[in-house]
């Protein structure tokens, strides 16, 4: 089995787990945007993917489908429960279809005849009803916006479209392929433009070529300010994103979304007598001695280009990144021989391969096992940018390595201490703790920088969002972004988008006023709604600001009577600062009717909710008449924190691992008292002992002579105690929430975490309860 | 200064703006066929670009940038084989 199609088959399960789930959840919630993209998406990719191998029955099939779904997305078909039975059955049949493959490497005999039976099922699902028309092997291209692409897409290799599938495989969902032809104005420059530029920031970039636009004329004519380039690029993205990036050049530049069909035949293709003299020619061309220097850089990044060429048209993208990584170090030591090498390494492989290909199934199958994990978590080395594609999972893993090394590096300064060796060693052993101490909290900066992303990726979507809304409700808005570059963890960024989107809807919907009011207001007609992030005191702010309304203080607390959160004597006493916050409460809207964009009453709980949940906080400032800034503070990272749970006084409870040098269980008898304190002995240190559930005023429990003490070895500023508790119970990493609402005044917690079974546990701030 | 003209080559360094095309095509003129080394190039300008396309400059060493490296150096081959 070749890994291109060891690929597609764990891809294809996972597409349709995926498209299943979400199918299940549109028939039971009904019809949602998100949900009809997620599964568009899924059978787009699976087609796809299925145009790479020979299975026509399956991607004519799935091409039924997907049009079907566009359908759907476009508002022209009705999701029901009949259509999704058969977009089920036809996964359903996918996923049968996939175990054939991978058993015998085709489709079985009558896969036409099923697959023309679901197609029918299909349409009349779908009311179209009529016979299920086949369209020949090959599925017919995309109408429309596919045909106008095809002129744009006639100028990209097949490497180049390869790499863009590729991409596309890889990106999210919503993703598409899109062509881009920039022609910019003459004059651009003089306006400032940096045509290149738009095209470093775009991301997703596939191919990208630049071309002049007419024929050079003579260096001496040549006007160096008037432009006359041709930019052509395909990108992987959400199109909104990309057109996004040309808004400001959206007369110079077609960006046209492309269905693009992959050529026919199996992807892995067979190593072909051409596909070999190129490859040789390159080692060649490399190994040929007398390259004046400065050609050196040009040869090796042609031989390169040329190789991966070869690469991805035999469907090998496994393989180009380590003949790029080669190119690099080659470019970079101004040596051939490095490249070539890599090429003749590669090609050896090669060869091995299409050697065990063509010795049966059975042969084949062994070494390549390794392929089947790859697509999750290679580490990509992409083309465009020099950018590493990390599973999260590995980072958190780094992660994790970190605290157990934050706690083995507690452990030896203990050690140092009460090792009673002489003070020259245990100055440099202290020497040594230090610098371990230091390079465990870079690393720890490290791995969470690697986490870290700006807050532009949550931004960007709104400039469009804005507009659309803003057209909608026909309020002429003026977005502010400040802010953009302002980082946090990828989690927390990810978080921010759906509550920013309540609170941008929210302001347009009830905080901007109607043209005529804003007139009679005497504000300006179009209002100005502001996106500022900033980082403050380890926190990630972001504060939507608009000029609008402002909320009335009142009505607030008329609501919030009526709906029997407070009474009215609770009400009255409230400041208008303190009400308005009212506004998160669950249920309670002040908009006077339900719109279409928001003021179902959810809105700003759902706000308050998501936030809280990674440990943040949201707040409301309001000055009526000029406007409303909701400020969400989110931490600027998601850390978890080695917990050590313990019991103490009948209760569980966490205590953070790094204060923890060891724990230990001691025969009572070794407890002695020492006028009021009890201490015991560790190595030949003398060591106070304190009862955890006494430092907390907790009831401690009897204890019989025979029981062995627990303590925990704890050292805080330098002193060292034993804290006895009831037991020692599991470990495990948290995130930890902070103490707020009622528990923000309670001291000698750090914060709260929640346990798998949905209990709450209290982590404890040992320096401080212990100081 | 970020356009050094020597004896080996036309050398871009640094960052290279819009106001420098003029230079770069001033220097190509006066030195036809000496390679361009954009090794230390940071940024480059499309005006820029756009004089070392119409001079058919050879261009020498491999630059930090990313982007350079690999984006434009692939987009202007994929011309000079056209």
């Amino acid at each position: 089995m070749t890994p291109l199609l060891r690929q597609f088959l764990d891809e294809g399960r996972g597409l349709i787990q995926e498209a299943t789930r979400h199918l299940l959840v549109l028939e039971r919630e009904g019809e949602s945007r998100e949900g009809t993209a997620i599964v568009f998406r899924a059978f787009h990719t699976l087609k796809g993917s299925s145009g790479l191998f020979e299975v026509g029955a399956m991607t004519r099939m799935l091409h039924v489908a997907e049009d079907l779904l566009a359908g759907i997305r476009e508002g022209r078909t009705v999701i029901g429960a009949g259509l999704v039975d058969a977009l089920l059955a036809c996964l359903d049949q996918v996923g049968q279809w996939l175990d054939t493959l991978e058993a015998s490497g085709e489709l079985p005999d009558g896969a036409d005849r099923d697959a023309d039976s679901l197609i029918s099922t299909l349409r009349s699902a779908a009311g179209l009803g009529g016979p299920a028309v086949r369209d020949g092997g090959s599925p017919a291209p995309q109408a429309g916006a596919a045909d106008a692409g095809a002129d744009f897409l006639a100028a990209f290799g097949e490497g180049e479209r390869r790499e863009a599938l590729r991409l596309l495989r890889e990106a999210g969902p919503g993703a598409g392929i899109l062509a881009i032809r920039y022609e910019p104005r003459a004059g651009c420059f003089f306006d400032g433009d940096d045509p290149l530029e738009l095209f470093r920031g775009l991301p997703g970039l596939a191919a990208f070529r630049i071309e002049a636009g007419s024929p050079w004329p003579v260096l001496e004519e040549f006007d160096p300010f008037s432009c006359s380039l041709v930019f052509r690029a395909l990108a992987v993205g959400q199109e909104e994103r990309v057109r996004n990036a040309f808004r400001l050049v959206s007369d110079q530049v077609r960006i046209v979304p492309l269905d693009l069909e992959m050529p026919e035949g199996p992807a892995v293709r067979k190593g072909t007598a051409v596909a070999d003299a190129v490859i040789a020619e390159q080692v060649r061309l490399l190994h040929m001695p007398g390259c004046p220097r400065p050609e050196v850089a040009g040869r090796i990044g042609s031989a390169a280009a040329a190789v991966i060429n070869v690469l991805l048209y035999e469907g090998r993208q496994d393989d180009v990144g380590a003949v790029e990584m080669a190119a690099d170090e080659a470019l970079a030591k101004a040596d051939p021989r490095i490249l070539s090498a890599a090429i003749l390494r590669m090609a050896e492989h090669r060869r091995a391969e299409h050697r065990l290909a063509e010795g049966g199934a059975s042969a084949a199958s062994a070494p390549l096992t390794a392929a089947a994990g790859q697509d999750q978590d290679t580490v990509r080395t992409g083309a465009a940018q020099r950018v590493l594609r990390v599973d999260e999972a590995r980072v958190d893993h780094l992660m994790r390595l970190v605290g157990e090394m934050a706690v083995a590096k507690n452990g030896l300064e203990w050690l140092v201490r009460s090792s009673g060796a002489d003070d020259a060693t245990v100055r440099r052993l202290q020497d040594l703790h230090g610098t371990l101490d230091r390079l465990t909290r870079e690393m720890h900066g490290a791995v969470l920088r690697i986490r870290m992303l700006p807050l532009r990726q949550v931004f960007q979507s709104f400039p469009r969002l804005v507009r659309d809304l803003s057209n909608r409700l026909g309020k002429p808005v003026r977005l502010v972004l400040e802010g953009e570059d302002a980082e946090a963890d990828k989690a927390i960024v990810e978080q921010l988008f759906e509550p920013v989107l309540h609170l941008v809807r929210n302001s347009l919907d009830h905080g901007v006023e109607a043209q005529e009011h804003r007139r009679t207001a005497g504000k300006p007609n179009e209002a100005t709604l502001t996106l500022r992030g900033f980082q403050s005191r380890g926190q990630i702010i972001v504060e939507v600001e608009d000029d609008g309304r402002g909320i009335d203080a009142a009505a607030i607390r008329r609501r919030a009577v009526e709906r029997g959160l407070l009474d009215a004597a609770a009400a009255a006493e409230l400041t208008d600062e303190d009400a308005v916050q009212l506004v998160f409460a669950p249920g309670l809207t002040t908009a006077e009717a339900v719109s279409e964009l928001s003021g179902r009453g959810v809105g700003m709980d759902a706000v308050r909710a998501a936030v809280e949940k990674t440990g943040g906080s949201v707040t409301v400032r309001s000055r009526p008449g000029q406007g409303t800034t909701v400020r969400l503070a989110l931490p600027l990272t998601l850390s978890s924190v080695r917990i050590l749970t313990v019991q103490a006084g009948g209760r569980r409870l966490g205590v953070p691992m790094d204060v923890v040098s060891q724990t230990i269980r001691l025969p009572r008898g070794q407890i002695r008292r020492v006028k009021e304190h009890e201490v015991f002995v560790l190595r030949d240190r003398v060591i106070p002992v304190v009862e955890l559930s006494r430092l907390l005023g907790l009831e401690s429990p009897v204890r019989s002579a025979g029981e062995d003490a627990r303590l925990l070895v704890v050292e805080v500023d330098g002193r060292v105690a034993g804290v006895e508790v009831d037991g020692f119970a599991e470990r495990l990493d948290a995130v930890l929430r902070p103490m707020d609402g009622l528990l923000s005044g309670i001291h000698g917690y750090l914060g709260t975490t929640l346990l798998g079974n949905g209990e709450v546990l209290l982590v404890l701030d040992l320096k401080e309860i212990l100081r | 200064m970020t356009v050094l003209v020597e004896m080996d080559a036309i050398h871009l360094k640094g960052d290279c703006p819009v106001d420098e095309a003029e230079i770069v095509l001033q220097a190509l003129l006066a030195n036809p066929g000496l390679p361009v080394d954009w090794s230390e190039c940071e940024g480059l300008h499309t005006a820029v670009l756009q004089v070392l396309m119409a001079a058919r400059a050879t261009l020498t060493g491999s630059p930090r940038d990313q982007f350079l490296r690999l984006r434009v150096a692939a987009a202007l081959s994929s011309q000079a084989e056209a």
